[in-house]
């Protein structure tokens, strides 16, 4: 009957929600999140964090988790919208997006892009918010069960298994990957107290904020890349394909085709990866893009880097169920997995309330408001950013040197309000210029934000499991999960290269004598 | 852009494609040099890993293993992308890029960083957006005034009055 | 939200534009600050670290009692955030940038202490006028409860036979935490410099690692672990206080009850620039005080379960030197100095 109850208690939530000033708080944290979420280095911890302030003055926690999850969503969705539109991811979550977001963009087919998006996300968000709903305590616990030797074969294995990112040149790639994860070196270890490459400045104690890198690579980075070919590429007017009607969501019959399986896939992936500790937002959207590139490939219609739909469809369904899945261990545990997750515990506390094992018994109304608040969240985006999305692409229309330095401006400001100093400012200008630098040697970009958010909890991971082992590198192979995970990794690494090796043992001669990761050359 | 519904989307878009796809293959000059730089940089932070403070030593759990590990793959790819760059084609390309725009938005943004606290967020951001405008071939003079201010002024208002982040006032003395 | 207010200031903004030039380049030159006569205008609160950790917690609480009881007049208090190296970019700007000015206040705590030693800062919190320390939490050691420890005493023999079979999961290095087991390690004789400790960002990721078994005893502060001593799945073995706290209906054991001559609380302040004058640290002594006795202020100790650690002016200073010179010698002795 455990089922039963549980839709009573979302029933009761849904009671709450549909109150008119709850709803009204939800409205209004869906727009205050697109607003803010949009600027380029306010990514949605940043925007909650924010706007926490606002809520200070309600007397009741209801309204302002309703708020929170509307602001949360939000801030997601705009995120992806510029990623999509002006190549500025203003989080790591959306990088992935912007890959093949902007290029459909660049084709004109931006109002697709921002409908799958944004259909996508609905479709993500409810399904994981009724997996949330129904197996928050079972998945709850398996988050608890995870230990330093796990982690560091998950790392691995996303590293491995996002390749696809790497793009044309295996070199570039990984050499883009490799200053990604020197980035993530940068500062004090945490586990030892000593500096690393902060060459005696306090400054870089705390390491280069990921967000600094994003703002500097993407908005910073596109800007100098723009300016330098004014003079070659005279200002065009924005290519918008004919609007189709609203009713079929901007999409074609093919796009919709294209679009539901990657919307699912990105879920699955989505919702399991935020459930678990140092999961996340990012290696969902990673994996999604990659496990999208290979589908692509096999049906042998692979328009990935030239703007696939796939690739806008599925990371950004992975991003939205993550978030969810994010909450799983904070609700059920208290434990926070993201940034965001840290942001919202901070508000449960200033609300007095403890999210943990007690909290579903405690505080039955406030979980499933919240719970109920997000699937309402979740329609209220949906309901306002399909109509909106004539609006956002008019931003395309803007004369070019208005928009990019209007871009300029707002990445100062996101780089700027991190810390409250202009020393960030010069930070991202400097990493803006290897961003400019790499867009002329045509290196990609993503894998520096991957080495950037993957390097470090790799490293500690792997350095925590072997100080609690006293040095024996066997864990990682002995405990049963670890050791799964790692026979994945291998298998993840060589099976694109099986048909080839079997070619050789063969005798016969191989397709392609180059290695390449996976990729058409 | 193989199914029909796609083919709707006219000679626009068409135009935006081929234009968009004239990505610049850097000159062979510029790649070597650039796999110059990084091999220098590589190099540097290798070394740089003697100087990280580890009681012990290179040990896998201490401090300098992994910077050990990053540093010298970081060095072996810069070799590679050198010895890519020599034996690629001398195609030298014409270049039709710019410098000028570039380094004097970087200037901009240099600027920007020393000032916006002396000077006040108003006037830095206002300054900012003009120039920036003006050297990215803006040649409205009003327009680009009217938005710089405005802009600023919401951005100002909505950052102090509503999110509650300080921005500096400076001289403006908010 | 305040509607009026932003028209104000939009109105307000456009005639300053113009008008204030003057007093602007006078207050320039002027270095920014009017000594003498605190409070002349709004007061900033600086968190040295990012929004939603405890300082950020004590500066936001501190300000809602200041506006709520006007406890300034018509001045305000805004709160801002400097991250930065555990605090030390927080502090060398306060330092440096606004000495002299009553009007920029910081939170700082024993966090910071330990985070400017280990760094091998030049700048100590002792270079600023200590106002007042505000409150202190409790640091309480837990394990799974599943643990064979059954006492603080377990765990000290454990260690004592083998150093290398305890793992102490805890906070930043040096932090709090880390130095609660150096000082419990010490109290009992053990050899600090074998401690294994390892450190997690946020009491989350530690929770994660106790319950997970991945390290033998876990160190935060109380509210961190709470939640989970209440669900049963975390056992006490001991708080780092000199009171006992009662969770629960139960009183927890203490260090010191369990016989171990130690004690830590992860204490917050309040401080002010250097060379603050004589008369406006007074003045603000006697603010902070206002805030300390104010009833709201016991509620919101109460709620976030503080302890009520007031110290004002010279008491303050003497204690925070106290601190910086026990921190000090506990990080060399732990090994990571």
């Amino acid at each position: 009957m455990i089922g039963l109850s549980v839709f009573g208690d979302l029933l009761h939530g849904f009671g709450t929600v549909l109150d008119p000033m709850n709803l009204l708080w939800a409205i209004l944290g869906v727009t205050l999140g697109m607003l803010v979420g949009i600027l380029p280095g306010i990514g949605p911890a940043l925007t909650i964090a924010l706007l926490l302030p606002i809520t200070f003055n309600f007397s009741d926690p209801i309204g302002a988790f309703i708020m929170f999850a509307g602001i949360y969503y939000g801030a997601m969705y705009g995120g992806s919208t510029t990623s999509i539109l002006i190549n500025t991811p203003g989080e790591s979550a959306s990088v992935a997006t912007a890959i093949e977001g902007h290029k459909m963009a660049q084709k004109g087919r931006a109002r697709a892009a921002l409908a799958t998006a944004a259909i996508g996300s609905f479709v993500a968000g409810t399904i994981s918010t009724v997996l949330l709903t129904f197996v928050a305590k079972p998945i709850g616990s398996l988050a608890s069960h995870f230990q330093a030797t796990d982690y560091f074969a998950i790392t691995l294995l996303a590293m491995v298994a996002v390749t696809a990112i790497v793009g044309h040149s295996l070199v570039r790639g990984l050499l883009s990957l490799v200053v990604g994860l020197f980035i993530g070196l940068i500062g004090l270890d945490s586990l030892s107290g000593a500096p690393r490459y902060t060459f005696g400045t306090l400054r870089l104690l705390d390491g280069i904020d990921v967000v600094i890198v994003i703002v500097g690579l993407f908005a910073i980075g596109e800007t100098l890349h723009v300016a330098s070919k004014l003079r070659s590429t005279p200002e065009r007017p924005a290519v918008l394909e004919k609007g189709r009607r609203l009713r079929t969501g901007y999409l074609t019959k093919s796009d919709w085709g294209r679009s539901w399986k990657p919307w699912l896939r990105g879920t699955a992936l989505g919702f399991p990866f935020g459930a678990i500790p140092s999961g996340g937002a990012e290696v969902p959207t990673f994996l999604s893009y990659s496990i999208e590139r290979r589908q692509a490939r096999k049906k042998g219609r692979d328009e990935f880097g030239d703007g696939a739909i796939e690739g806008v469809a599925g990371p950004e369904a992975a991003n939205n169920a993550s978030f969810s899945g994010v909450l799983v261990p904070l609700l059920t545990l208290g434990l926070p997995t993201s940034a965001t997750a840290a942001v919202m515990l901070a508000a449960f506390q200033i609300f007095n309330v403890q999210p943990g094992p007690q909290l579903f018994e405690d505080q039955s109304t406030l979980v499933w408001t919240l719970i109920a608040s997000l699937y309402i969240g979740n329609l209220i985006l949906l309901i306002m950013n399909l109509p909106l999305i004539q609006i956002w692409v008019q931003v395309l229309k803007v004369p070019r040197p208005l928009l990019y330095a209007g871009i300029l401006v707002f990445a100062c400001l996101g780089v700027y309000s991190l810390s409250g100093s202009g020393y960030e400012v010069l930070m991202a200008l400097v990493i803006g210029v290897v961003g400019f630098f790499m867009r002329k040697l045509d290196f990609p970009i993503a894998p520096v934000i991957l080495g950037v958010i993957l390097g470090p909890t790799m490293e500690e991971q792997f350095r925590r499991s072997l100080v609690i082992s006293n040095g024996d590198a066997s864990v990682f192979v002995t405990r049963p999960l670890s050791a799964v995970i790692i026979v994945l990794t291998v298998l993840a690494l060589f099976v694109p290269y099986l048909p080839r090796i079997v070619a050789r043992i063969r005798g016969t001669q191989p397709t392609r004598d180059r290695l390449t990761f996976g990729e058409d050359d | 852009m193989s199914t029909s519904e796609e083919a709707v989307s006219g000679e626009a878009v068409e135009e935006a494609v081929k234009a968009s796809d004239v990505e610049v293959e850097a000159s062979r000059l510029v790649r070597i040099i650039a796999a110059l730089v990084l091999i220098v940089l590589s190099a540097t932070f290798l070394v740089g890993v003697f100087d990280i403070r580890s009681p012990k030593g290179f040990d896998p759990a201490g401090p300098r293993f992994f910077p050990l590990l990053v540093t010298s793959a970081w060095l072996v790819l810069s070799i590679a992308y050198l010895l890519e760059g020599l034996r690629s084609p001398k195609t030298a390309r014409a270049t039709d890029r710019s410098w000028f725009e570039p380094v004097a938005v970087s200037a901009l943004l240099v600027l920007y960083a020393l000032l916006v606290v002396p000077l006040g967020y108003l006037i830095a951001t206002a300054l900012l957006f003009f120039a920036a405008a003006r050297v990215l071939g803006s040649r409205q003079l009003v327009r680009d005034i009217v938005v710089a201010v405005v802009l600023t002024v919401v951005v100002y208002i909505a950052f102090t009055q509503f999110l509650d982040i300080s921005l500096p006032g400076g001289v403006l003395g908010l | 939200m305040s509607r009026p207010r932003t028209v104000l200031v939009a109105a307000g903004l456009t005639v300053s534009l113009l008008a204030s030039g003057c007093s602007a380049l006078e207050k320039t030159l002027d270095g920014g600050s009017v000594a003498g006569d605190f409070p002349s205008r709004n007061v900033e609160i600086m968190v040295p670290a990012a929004p939603g950790g405890g300082w950020d917690l004590t500066a936001r609480q501190f300000q809602h009692v200041v506006q709520e009881k006007k406890l300034l007049g018509e001045r305000a208090v805004s709160v801002v955030n400097v991250t930065g190296a555990g605090g030390a970019v927080g502090i060398s700007k306060l330092v440096t940038k606004n000495r002299k000015d009553p009007h920029t206040l910081m939170i700082t705590g024993l966090v910071m202490v330990g985070a400017l030693t280990l760094n091998q800062s030049e700048i100590t919190v002792s270079d600023t006028t200590p106002i007042a320390t505000l409150t202190a939490e409790q640091e309480v050691l837990v394990v799974k409860s599943d643990s064979p420890l059954k006492s603080l005493k377990d765990l000290v023999e454990m260690y004592k036979a083998d150093p290398s079979k305890v793992s102490w999961g805890g906070g930043t290095i040096g932090g709090t935490d880390h130095i609660t087991a150096g000082t419990l390690v010490k109290a009992a004789g053990a050899d600090p410099s074998k401690v294994k400790y390892i450190s997690y960002s946020g009491g989350g990721e530690a929770t994660a690692a106790i319950l997970s078994g991945d390290v033998t005893v876990g160190i935060s502060g109380l509210s961190e672990f709470e939640e989970q001593i209440t669900a049963g799945k975390m056992r006490v073995l001991a708080t780092s206080g000199t009171e006992p706290v009662t969770l629960n209906g139960k009183q927890l054991p203490t260090m010191k009850s369990e016989g171990y001559d130690a004690e830590v609380q992860n204490w917050r302040a309040i401080v002010a620039p250097p060379d603050v004058p004589a008369a406006d640290r007074q003045r603000l002594i006697d603010f902070v005080t206002k805030v300390n006795q104010s009833p709201e202020w016991a509620e919101i100790r109460k709620k976030n379960g503080w302890t009520d650690f007031f110290k004002t002016g010279d008491d303050a200073t003497k204690f925070i030197a106290e601190e910086t010179t026990r921190v000090q010698g506990l990080e060399k002795e732990l090994g990571i100095l």
